[in-house]
């Protein structure tokens, strides 16, 4: 008997499933700060910086992602209240946002051979370095965000327990606001100043 | 009674969820580690002692350099201490102290019934040998394995003017992994000590092993990811082509800039070091405590200090780049800094000092190596006085002065740390004893030759020895001190040799040792109420928790001279 109590599985209450969240998504915070503090020295040294890409499509297409990006924070917030009364309505919000994440996915590699085709490469010079290392690491976190998504899309069709299911949506929240908030400073920082 | 909980071998003993199983697999990995690296040692004081002279065939020379006729060649010294330092550090005493121990102990003295998140703990280990194996890897290649020194700083890590071939791509490659898996360890180690603490266990009642792990975790997930930044940088340089480390001749395009790559590094560099001892320190004041019968002097202080000490010591990792030609009043910050640094030590050092003033000292193998622990660290703690100020530094730089300094402090101190918690937690978790004649044995032909080592390698590094340089016997103002570098060789071997009668040991009081009750030190933590085997989930009643973790010789305690966290002391 006793074995058996003592194998079954540890229960994990959402606070403490949140404090991880917190301290993971401060690994990835050190990590991009890193790359932003590495970012401001080379950008101070090199003197004359300039936006990556000229003419209108490579900032219509950041600005656009924006957008995506926002809109799909908004979608996972409906999903996510959603899912305590409505779970096909929660499901509908949940598919629009893990499109949203894809559309965004896609129109980071338009931009990139948009961009590539026009000449700047990450072998061109520093700044086009600097602008591919960003990107290309915010994008595989949305990688890994989009298929946490696509697992809590997935869970969603199982008889899952209420304290479970909104658990996982918190914790799946909290990283994908995240690497929303994430865009938002790698836009500013590369597009605006 | 007991109804088994059915596994399979593969869930049971492979990909385990059990944070004793896990603690147990990183044991492996570490001491298999520690011996590969330290057999690495012996082929680079072989050469110092004697350049290209053939490597002897009790040292593998004909197997290991059959193309040169049993010379190690410049390049293979160079991928020596490379590999040296980096397994020696990630992959040696990371695993032990952090992985091993960290998973072993940590649920056990809080009371927890295993890690808050079993599965990314399983996965940390796996992560870790990932790591391993593209690390041993690029031993296949044809040109060799990474060859920039432990810290592969760029230029001699970059693709062009550097280290050619794939080695030290690999070498990134299995560092990333590395630190990917230290960080996953790292959020566990946190959560469960937040949130898993058994009723009544305070902060200030856990033990300071707890104490020294959860710090360890804090910087762990604080600076990991940094190195991990610089890496990517270091991995894009060399396989898409940026050039963000490269300058000057080297480069082709502007705006590359090598001393980024040296002030990522050491931001991560130098809390590491702390990340590799603050577990020595904790288990060293909770060993000298159980061994002296006495509870730890200023327990709170060290806690404290030891807080501080982990503080401080994400604002010094300057002191590393006093030549790199950094501006004076910023040097000087940083060795006011560093120097700070001394204030805690000293504070919970005293402090050890004072838990072993008039305590009725046994001297078991673990209480021999954490008393040892107090002298290794003790020198290498001073000596760090002398790196830390810039006028001293700017001439002790790069020399084998340092090699001497930080071998004291991580190798020598963490490495002993680590023996006095296999000595220490071996019963718990073998559920037998180590042979206590072999393990003081082990202990006195260690330690001597250690200390004849290291203490030595300073005195060559003050003669101007550069701490990297191939063959000596090149130098005129060095070939007076060819001799000692012979000595220093020889007792480096019997070092090695003496790892030997630890290694017997351990594999035969693991298979015919003899059967330990469940708290044969009569230690006052946690981990000693439960009798082995101890099951998937540890406690079958959650424990209450009354007492600190050193309650010894307590006068209220009639016939015992120590009490559980979880008894209550009646009056």
């Amino acid at each position: 008997m006793t074995t058996q109590i003592l194998s079954k599985k540890i229960k994990v209450d959402e606070f403490t499933s949140t404090l991880g969240t917190i301290v993971a998504l401060g690994c990835i915070t050190m990590l991009f700060v890193t790359f932003f503090v590495s970012y401001s020295i080379l950008r101070i040294q090199f003197g004359m910086w300039s936006r990556p890409g000229t003419g209108l499509i490579p900032i219509t297409i950041a600005i656009g992602n924006t957008i995506v990006l926002l809109a799909s924070s908004y979608t996972y917030h409906k999903s996510a209240i959603y899912s305590k009364t409505h779970i096909d309505l929660a499901k509908k919000w949940l598919g629009v946002t893990l499109g949203l994440g894809i559309v965004f996915l896609l129109a980071q590699l338009i931009l990139w051979d948009v961009l590539v085709n026009a000449g700047f490469t990450p072998k061109s010079n520093i700044i086009g370095s600097v602008f591919y290392l960003l990107t290309g690491m915010h994008g595989l976190h949305i990688v890994a965000g989009v298929g946490a998504l696509a697992l809590v899309y997935l869970k969603l069709n199982k008889s899952y327990s209420d304290g479970e299911r909104s658990n996982l949506f918190k914790q799946v929240g909290m990283l994908w606001h995240f690497l929303d908030v994430l865009w938002v400073c790698l836009f500013v920082a590369i597009f605006i100043i | 009674m007991s109804e088994h909980h059915e596994q399979s071998f593969w869930s049971k003993y492979i990909f385990s969820l059990d944070h004793k199983v896990i603690g147990k697999q990183f044991l492996w990995l570490g001491l298999f580690f520690v011996l590969f690296g330290g057999f690495q040692a012996l082929l680079i004081r072989w050469q110092l002692a004697y350049p290209e002279q053939p490597v002897p065939w009790w040292l593998l020379g004909d197997i290991l350099f059959s193309d040169t006729g049993g010379i190690i060649d410049p390049d293979k010294y160079n991928a020596l201490f490379t590999m040296h330092g980096t397994i020696m550090i990630f992959w040696a005493i990371t695993p032990l102290l952090i992985g091993a121990f960290g998973n072993f102990v940590i649920p056990l003295q809080i009371g927890a019934p295993d890690m808050a998140f079993p599965k990314l703990n399983m996965i940390s280990f796996w992560t870790m040998v990932l790591a391993s194996i593209v690390l041993l890897g690029s031993y296949f290649l044809p040109e060799g394995t990474a060859a920039g020194g432990w810290t592969s700083y760029p230029p001699l890590s970059s693709p062009v003017g550097g280290i050619a071939g794939e080695g030290q791509t690999l070498w990134t490659l299995a560092l990333t992994l590395a630190g990917t898996s230290s960080m996953m360890g790292a959020i566990n180690y946190i959560i469960t000590v937040v949130r898993l603490r058994a009723p009544g266990m305070t902060y200030f009642k856990m033990p300071l092993t707890v104490w020294g792990l959860w710090l360890t975790s804090i910087l762990n997930a604080i600076f990991v990811p940094v190195i991990a930044a610089g890496l990517i940088l270091l991995l894009m340089d060399r396989t898409i082509g940026t050039q963000f480390f490269i300058s000057g001749g080297l480069a082709t395009v502007d705006g590359g800039d090598p001393l980024l790559y040296q002030h990522v590094f050491w931001i991560f560099g130098h809390p590491e070091v702390y990340i590799l001892i603050l577990p020595a320190w904790g288990i060293v004041s909770d060993l000298l405590s159980v061994f002296s019968r006495k509870p730890a002097f200023g327990y709170k202080v060290t806690a404290i200090a030891m807080t501080t000490v982990a503080s401080l010591s994400m604002l010094v990792w300057g002191h590393h780049m006093y030549t790199t030609g950094m501006s004076p009043l910023l040097g000087k910050s940083f060795m006011f800094l560093t120097l700070l640094i001394s204030i805690p030590s000293a504070m919970f050092f005293f402090n050890w000092l004072g838990t072993l003033w008039k305590g009725s000292i046994k001297f078991d193998p673990p209480m021999l190596f954490a008393m040892s622990v107090m002298w290794v660290f003790g020198i290498g703690g001073l000596t760090g006085l002398y790196n830390a100020t810039i006028t001293a530094d700017i001439y002790l730089h790069d020399t084998m002065f340092v090699v001497g300094h930080f071998h004291y402090t991580m190798a020598a101190s963490v490495l002993f740390g680590s023996f006095a918690a296999i000595y220490f937690w071996f019963p718990k978790m073998f559920d037998r004893k180590m042979n206590p004649f072999l393990g003081k044995l082990h202990f006195w032909v260690s330690f001597i030759p250690l200390n004849y080592v290291f203490f030595n390698m300073m005195v060559l590094g003050y003669g101007g020895h550069h701490r990297r340089i191939y063959d000596p016997s090149n130098y005129d103002f060095l070939k007076p001190m060819m001799w000692l570098n012979e000595y220093i060789t020889w007792f480096a071997i019997a070092l090695g040799l003496a790892q030997l009668i630890f290694v017997y040991n351990f594999i035969h009081s693991m298979l015919k040792g003899e059967k330990a009750e469940a708290n044969p030190w009569g230690a006052a933590t946690l981990e000693w109420t439960l009798e082995a085997p101890i099951p998937h989930g540890n406690f079958e009643t959650v424990p209450t928790i009354y007492n600190g973790p050193h309650e010894y010789s307590n006068p209220k305690v009639k016939d015992r001279d120590w009490i559980s966290q979880s008894e209550p002391i009646s009056s």
